[in-house]
């Protein structure tokens, strides 16, 4: 079974691959919830929104527990990221950066509750599943940023995540903190991990970081990437082919 | 993961100069520095040599033992004219292993490069920049347009 909804203005698709009874019905109603859950809390576009009110009055509006855990999970990725990874934005805190992809990866632990053949992908970052033994894989289709309806890498993966950072779909503005310049290259940086809150927030930093981010992708422990530049060169982490059918 | 380029460069050359030092050292104070950019696959390395005391040793080349430096065997040969140490030529260095001929022929990672092609397998899923829903109805709407 596989629906698509719109929520946290993202397109968000999750299929898993069982006999439809009841418990999948609910399941899918969960992870659905779930979003629409955060996006309420969370959305900085939300005047109602924890995230949003934390920012009104720090001090009158003390952080709910899920909050204080974004927002330690955010300042241990600044510090793993040197700083390219901030959610700090001239004394306004938005951790949007990170909610999707820890909304992510809360999600895959619901579905994971009773299945493991199914994915999820919101907005382009992608976890997977495959039961073990299986012979099966998922396959994932890095898009050109050049062409949008191509793709110019397939990824074969039974059991992780997939993101990628770009600044070519419209309203993308990913900069580099440190200067605060919008990034003009790479165009693309995808990143496979065993976690999609790790491939996420890296893709992020080492986007930010300019066409250097890879060479510093390459120097950490479970992470692969694949970077476009914008004279139309790719360049890969060197176990990247591993993962490429 | 990434092994320590310059630890094992430092093993190759402190080797080396354990082989000469068993040999040379009873009677006389060697110090010698090798140049930072020294690569170890160019065979002919140079030494920048200070002695401390006269040396006594006999001109001609001398082949140290070969000795195992774990990720394969290394081996030295020292030059001496004029009574100096004045090269050393490393005749056997780990050249099989895969992970030492990496670690020597590449300090720096060379990360593979090859020009974007489209690709026209079917896939079941796709990664890309964060796609707004504005953007998904428009393709959809483009889409449905198309199937009409």
């Amino acid at each position: 079974m596989k629906q698509t909804k719109l929520i946290m203005s993202m397109p968000i698709t999750l299929q898993i691959n069982h006999d439809q009874d009841l418990l999948l019905h609910q399941t899918f109603q969960r992870v659905f919830r779930y979003f629409q859950d955060i996006d309420e809390k969370f959305s900085p576009y939300k005047p109602t929104s924890q995230i949003s009110r934390f920012n009104q009055n720090p001090v009158q509006h003390k952080p709910s527990k899920q909050l204080k855990e974004i927002l330690q999970t955010c300042y241990d990725y600044e510090r793993k990221t040197n700083g390219y990874f901030q959610i700090n934005y001239n004394g306004i805190i938005d951790p949007s950066g990170l909610v999707k992809s820890y909304a992510i990866d809360k999600a895959y632990s619901i579905i994971r509750e009773h299945y493991d053949d199914f994915y999820l992908e919101v907005g382009g970052d992608i976890v997977v599943s495959k039961p073990v033994n299986s012979v099966q894989s998922w396959t994932i289709g890095v898009r050109n940023p050049f062409e949008l309806n191509q793709i110019v890498k397939t990824i074969v993966l039974q059991n992780g995540a997939v993101a990628t950072s770009g600044n070519y779909v419209k309203k993308n503005h990913i900069f580099n903190p440190l200067n605060g310049q919008v990034v003009v290259n790479p165009v693309s940086l995808t990143v496979i991990g065993q976690s999609i809150i790790d491939a996420d927030v890296m893709a992020t930093a080492a986007f930010a970081m300019g066409p250097d981010g890879v060479n510093w992708l390459e120097k950490l422990n479970g992470l692969e990437a694949y970077m476009i530049e914008s004279d139309q060169q790719a360049t890969m982490t060197s176990c990247f082919e591993e993962y490429v059918k | 993961m990434k092994k320590n380029i310059v630890s094992v460069l430092i093993v190759i050359i402190v080797l080396g100069y354990g082989l000469l030092a068993r040999r040379y050292y009873q009677n006389n104070k060697l110090k010698f520095t090798v140049p930072k950019n020294n690569s170890v696959k160019n065979k002919q390395t140079k030494l920048v040599i200070s002695q401390k005391t006269q040396s006594v040793f006999q001109n001609g080349s001398f082949i140290g033992q070969s000795a195992n430096a774990y990720w394969g065997n290394v081996q030295v040969e020292a030059i001496i004219q004029a009574n100096h140490l004045s090269g050393l030529n490393i005749l056997q260095y780990p050249n099989s292993h895969s992970a030492s001929v990496y670690i020597n022929q590449q300090v720096l990672p060379i990360l593979k490069k090859e020009a974007i092609q489209k690709q026209s397998s079917k896939v079941q899923i796709i990664s890309g920049a964060t796609f707004t829903s504005e953007a998904f109805i428009q393709s959809l709407a483009s889409a449905l347009k198309k199937a009409q």
